[in-house]
């Protein structure tokens, strides 16, 4: 209705997974993996940048999932093992620049940050963590679409600047000044919520 | 905020924005969404806009006064009336939901459930049904069919762009799971399967001779193939005017008991939530309605 698609496919809801998780049906794995095994690849190649530990992530993920449904019950299927593959796969890049540099589009997009960030937080804070995820959230729909996506792919998804560049038809210097003026924003706003000293 | 801080904050962006940027992203990788904003009279200039404006403006006098006597009581919005508007307090989505039996996007939905009844709301009105889009014919090929010429290119865009990252490694072939590389680089013979079979005898052949990694012949490849995607991207452009000015007509003659109006190659209806619950209108979800965005209706944007 109104969208400008040409095919439909049925494939398993997002819905009747959970269900399989709930019901401890092992079958929700590899329907996970069928479904969304490149999706979460492809999240985990731009944080690790290592095929062996794209793997290693992804199997980490679907164990993770199986453990967490239940008891949790995620309204959106695909955001849930999104945030948990690409926890898993954060984790598995500072296990790895502990021991040595390692070439990853998150080292780059955090360079992009480090102007504005200061070194005082503890990490493992959940709270702060949440409480700082919800500030970013409302940066977030302050933007328009189109911002919001390029800021979402660089630092959520750590998508290299020259795909965005290529799925967005401008140029790679396009997307750099934009990011430039994102974070400059972000910086403003944190700053107006107390978050940034 | 550290590093390790931010990424992990990252982690954290409510679903919603989550699942809006995925679907957008999946939009975006089969195009369909980018080509409906994309609708921009760059090419044909200000006078072919204006035309369409005349002409449309013609048409809607010509049904006012051969089909309809009642005149609309609400006129046209100019550069600064209160008019409510896709702005940066809307919540963005694209979804599409049902309104008391009109379809509507839910950025329209929440907007309508939240405007006072007598707000006046600025819509655009388009087909629900895909149809007649799919078989509309520009440049001798239908819509879809231009639309799946389109993904083709992009997919073996997206497969020349992963060889260029892995064509360096590939080169070695099965040393790649056997051995391994010197540089400590192995991967698992499943993998080295599935990327040799993503990107198919064919193309591994033509860049990798000899267990030579021919990069400069790629990248010519992959300029050549970016051309072609926007020559496919420009046709499509060309093709959702050509469409749009060919159903307004229809839409406006349906519509035309309120105010409508055709502009920037969108049919435009400025409507308060109480008139669209009473909506007169034959077969009203024949059509798909949209909260509209000042700028598109001022002027032609580029995206």
């Amino acid at each position: 209705m109104g969208k400008r698609n040409t095919t439909s496919q049925r494939q398993i809801s997002d819905e009747e997974i959970v269900e399989l998780y709930w019901q401890r049906n092992e079958a929700a794995i590899q329907i996970t993996s069928d479904k969304y095994g490149k999706f979460l690849y492809r999240i985990a190649y731009n944080i690790v940048h290592d095929h062996c530990d794209c793997e290693e992530c992804q199997n980490d993920t679907y164990l993770n999932v199986w453990n967490s449904i239940p008891p949790t019950r995620p309204r959106s299927f695909r955001a849930f093992i999104a945030r948990i593959m690409r926890n898993i796969a954060i984790d598995k890049y500072y296990e790895k620049t502990n021991k040595k540099r390692v070439p990853s589009e998150l080292t780059v997009s955090m360079e992009e940050i480090e102007d504005f960030i200061s070194h005082n937080e503890n990490p493992d804070d959940e709270l702060l963590a949440e409480e700082l995820g919800e500030m970013i959230s409302c940066f977030l729909r302050s933007l328009n679409e189109r911002e919001r996506y390029i800021f979402m792919s660089r630092f959520y998804l750590v998508e290299p600047t020259w795909v965005i560049a290529k799925e967005l038809n401008v140029t790679e210097s396009a997307i750099y000044k934009k990011l430039t003026k994102l974070k400059a924003d972000l910086k403003i706003f944190l700053k107006e919520k107390g978050a940034l000293l | 905020m550290n590093q390790v801080l931010f990424n992990h904050v990252m982690s954290y962006i409510d679903d919603d924005i989550v699942e809006n940027f995925f679907d957008n992203k999946g939009k975006r990788e089969n195009r369909a969404k980018s080509k409906t904003k994309t609708r921009p009279f760059i090419k044909w200039g200000a006078l072919a806009a204006a035309f369409c404006l005349v002409l449309t403006t013609g048409l809607v006098m010509i049904f006012n006064f051969f089909g309809n006597s009642s005149e609309p009581t609400f006129a046209l919005p100019t550069s600064a009336d209160n008019i409510l508007w896709f702005d940066d307090n809307t919540v963005v989505s694209n979804a599409d939901v049902e309104w008391n039996g009109i379809n509507v996007s839910f950025s329209l939905y929440d907007a309508l459930e939240k405007s006072a009844s007598d707000k006046y709301i600025a819509i655009i009105v388009k087909y629900a049904n895909n149809d007649r889009l799919n078989n509309f014919v520009f440049d001798n090929k239908k819509y879809s069919e231009h639309v799946s010429d389109l993904n083709l290119l992009e997919a073996l865009s997206e497969k020349y762009g992963e060889l260029q990252k892995e064509g360096e490694q590939l080169k070695f072939g099965e040393l790649l799971y056997t051995e391994g590389l010197s540089d400590g680089t192995k991967w698992t013979k499943a993998y080295y399967d599935e990327r040799v079979a993503y990107y198919g005898s064919d193309i591994l052949a033509e860049f990798i001779v000899d267990g030579v990694f021919l990069a400069e012949q790629l990248e010519s490849r992959i300029a050549y193939n970016q051309n072609q995607i926007v020559e496919k991207e420009t046709t499509i452009s060309n093709l959702l005017k050509a469409y749009d000015e060919n159903i307004a007509p229809t839409i406006i003659s349906a519509f035309d008991k309120y105010s409508v109006t055709y502009k920037n190659g969108n049919v435009y209806l400025f409507i308060t939530p109480s008139e669209l619950k009473a909506i007169d209108v034959d077969n009203i979800t024949d059509y798909s309605l949209h909260l509209a965005s000042r700028a598109g209706y001022d002027e032609p944007h580029s995206d």
